[in-house]
């Protein structure tokens, strides 16, 4: 594990991410560049605070432990989200065996008064796929929320490309179906 | 039946975000119907999008990062990695193949160098070029078996040059043009 594979990790972190600067400190970089989302993404599951942060560094502490196991041919971002999504079912699996893990579409940013502005499409649309179960919900914040693709999409789930173009096509015909409102109709 | 499967397919693409193929295109702005099926595919796919820039006042950067690293720091893993992350060129994982054989070995000649100097230093007194020719030809047997004596620690070198050889030739011969290749591998040849 070097700082040169650091930084050209960071490097090609993201097309749509920025390019950095070659002095940053390369892991340094990497958390910057990455925490934020990466928090997003866990918030999503642990809704609550504090664990998400907890989270977000023993993503981060593995990433670092198990750079040498960082598949080039994904950005590092979906390598993070992999690792982060590991270990928040590895988090949950050991803090309370009995309990599912209950993922939740809601926004790590939303207060309550951006909450109740449901009468938006989006947060209707978004309260809607609250109601589908945990599979679809999490196919669809991947997809629209963290704006992977559907390999990437892929390689977080451990499922096969097939398997998650299947479960989009699911989650989207389930949530036009619970769309009683015509939310969706033009 | 035929709108049944271009609606379903009209479903699949969006759910992908791919761009409907030519004829599915055509036909769901000839047929009202799957009109109205692409557009409410879209809508949905609209509605779905979230412009998730992280907002900077949910999590502290500076503080997460300074967390991570002084977690880094008491376990002494980012000393290691700021030791070890100076000078590594880049194709990291064509390096860190040949790099390990070409240390041993670098390490092999520079200890065989000092212990060579060593012994010249701490017991044998300095002698010079004309006394070693006259020892050379008034060679005992005794020195003969000495001279045809190898040392194991230069057998190890070769070994390990030759797996370093190998590991170089093996990736040139699979990464690179074959073109490229060849003249890498066989440059004798080539210049004959």
């Amino acid at each position: 594990m070097t700082e040169t594979e650091f930084q050209s990790a960071g490097a090609r972190t993201d097309s749509k991410s920025e390019t950095k600067s070659s002095s940053a400190p390369s892991f340094e970089f990497l958390i910057h560049e990455h925490q934020a989302k990466l928090y997003n993404f866990i918030f999503r599951y642990t809704r609550n605070r504090e664990d998400a942060e907890d989270l977000v560094q023993d993503t981060f502490i593995k990433a670092f432990r198990n750079f040498d196991r960082y598949d080039r041919k994904y950005t590092f971002s979906t390598w993070l989200y992999t690792i982060g999504r590991r270990t928040v079912y590895n988090h949950y699996r050991s803090k309370r065996q009995s309990e599912p893990l209950d993922f939740e579409l809601v926004d790590s940013n939303a207060t309550p008064d951006t909450l109740t502005e449901a009468s938006d499409t989006k947060h209707a649309i978004w309260n809607l796929a609250k109601e589908l179960k945990q599979e679809y919900q999490e196919v669809l914040a991947l997809k629209y929320a963290d704006d992977l693709s559907v390999k990437e999409i892929a390689q977080v789930m451990g499922k096969s490309v097939v398997n998650i173009k299947t479960l989009l096509f699911r989650a989207r015909q389930q949530l036009r179906k619970i769309d009683q409102n015509n939310l969706l109709k033009r | 039946m035929k709108n049944r499967f271009y609606t379903f397919l009209i479903r699949w693409y969006s759910a992908q975000s791919k761009p409907l193929p030519q004829w599915l295109d055509r036909a769901s702005t000839v047929d009202t119907d799957l009109a109205v099926v692409r557009s409410e595919e879209e809508t949905l796919s609209d509605a779905l999008k979230l412009g998730s820039e992280p907002s900077a006042s949910v999590l502290d950067p500076v503080a997460m990062s300074a967390k991570i690293m002084a977690s880094l720091d008491e376990s002494g893993e980012r000393d290691d990695f700021e030791e070890t992350g100076s000078e590594e060129p880049s194709g990291g994982s064509v390096w860190r193949v040949v790099a390990l054989p070409l240390a041993v070995a670098a390490a092999v000649a520079v200890f065989l160098t000092l212990g060579v100097s060593m012994q010249q230093s701490e017991g044998v007194p300095p002698v010079s070029f004309t006394e070693v020719q006259i020892e050379d030809v008034e060679s005992t047997p005794a020195d003969v078996e000495v001279a045809s004596w190898q040392n194991p620690l230069d057998a190890e070198v070769e070994n390990v040059l030759a797996d370093a050889k190998g590991a170089v030739g093996f990736l040139a011969s699979t990464f690179l043009p074959s073109s490229l290749a060849q003249g890498l591998l066989t440059p004798d040849q080539d210049a004959s």
